[in-house]
């Protein structure tokens, strides 16, 4: 079976190689492919130099269109799973082998790597944990699952999902929209796994404060439409 | 009632509209669909102008007190289901580009790991067959 790792970057130069690395030491039986989403900053460059497979977008595309062209790359190669891990330093590679793991055993179609399962590990700022418990209360509302950690980017989906990602992923704020979309998918099987994330290791966020409301309407917006809308 | 300057104006006016469309059309700088809808509005602005009884019996019909007025509603409508209409077309060009990105970034690295198979991730490429068997619409 083939395992790809997806990694979305978007001017994560100062910490690719650290997330290459661990890659390499920690999950060894995992491809892996940069999704390099229009940097500016050299990220591409830094990649290469280590040997690293990337992605070159031609244009920003933001965080949904740049990770949906990793499920297209995983589609077209053939791919049995594909796992999508920040280019930010903030998410282990030493969890993957878990999630397959998990993902086989429960013969599951995504496996969400979640924080605040056993509450270790940064835990994200105050405010965006508030946030982060919104969303939560609204998938319980929407589907009755509770996905403690909807926003979280440490993602394993199967094939099915693959294909269904690489047709349709949502362009932005796409983590709670896509895990609503997937649970209300006949026959397809979410589960989440304890992971510890660390702070990211340089850049930003591309999500600023102010963009915070406009993202709170919009994906709870999309999450009703995910539930409802097909 | 709608003075004869005002409508001579009006008339005027949609007429230089008018050749800036069709001239817009023939260098290809604007599609048929969306030119033939402003020429719509261009025609519609200017007949009801232009006769101002037509104008009058609209009005009245709708209960406007001021022909021109009315005029003016017509005009918001008119442009604002073009708006409509261009906000879809933004959406599904959005879409398009985003997928054409995708594909170009996805034929890039196939191609650069054609030439260098040795590169770790891969043993070799997929056929082209392959990739067109289970091609995405």
């Amino acid at each position: 079976m083939k395992h790809l790792v997806i990694i979305p970057a978007w001017n994560e130069a100062d910490s690719i190689a650290a997330v290459i690395s661990d890659l390499r030491r920690n999950a060894p039986g995992f491809d892996f492919v940069v999704v390099n989403d229009g940097s500016s900053d050299g990220t591409s460059d830094v990649c290469r130099s280590l040997g690293a497979p990337v992605l070159d977008l031609p244009v920003n595309l933001g965080i949904g269109g740049a990770v949906q062209t990793g499920y297209l790359y995983a589609f077209r190669n053939g791919y049995d799973t594909a796992t999508q891990l920040d280019g930010d330093g903030q998410h282990p590679a030493a969890a993957l082998p878990a999630m397959l793991e998990l993902l086989r055993a429960e013969n599951a179609d995504m496996v969400i790597g979640s924080r605040f399962i056993d509450h270790k590990g940064f835990q994200s700022q105050a405010l965006r944990r508030v946030g982060i418990g919104w969303f939560t209360c609204l998938g319980k509302v929407l589907t009755g699952r509770t996905i403690t950690d909807p926003t979280s980017g440490l993602r394993m989906v199967s094939r099915r999902l693959i294909r269904a990602f690489a047709l349709d992923y949502p362009p932005d704020y796409p983590e709670p929209e896509s895990a609503i979309r997937a649970i209300s998918m006949d026959g397809v099987k979410v589960v989440e796994i304890p992971v510890e994330m660390k702070p990211r290791l340089a850049g930003k966020s591309s999500i600023s404060m102010r963009q915070s409301l406009f993202y709170m309407v919009k994906v709870s917006t999309a999450m009703a439409l995910a539930r409802f809308g097909k | 009632m709608i003075s004869e300057r005002i409508q001579i104006i009006i008339v005027v006016a949609m007429c230089f509209f008018a050749a800036a469309i069709v001239r817009l059309l023939a260098l290809k700088k604007m599609d048929y669909k969306l030119g033939l809808a402003w020429m719509s509005v261009c025609a519609a602005i200017a007949v009801l102008s232009a006769e101002p009884r037509v104008l009058d019996c609209v009005s009245a019909f709708l209960g406007i007190a001021s022909p021109v007025n009315m005029l003016f509603f017509f005009s918001f409508l008119f442009t604002t289901a073009i708006l409509f209409s261009l906000s879809r077309r933004i959406a599904v060009l959005q879409s398009k580009l985003r997928r054409m990105a995708q594909e170009v970034a996805v034929a890039r690295l196939q191609r650069t790991q054609s030439l260098s198979p040795g590169d770790g991730n891969h043993e070799s490429p997929p056929s082209a067959d392959a990739l067109s068997k289970e091609s995405l619409p």
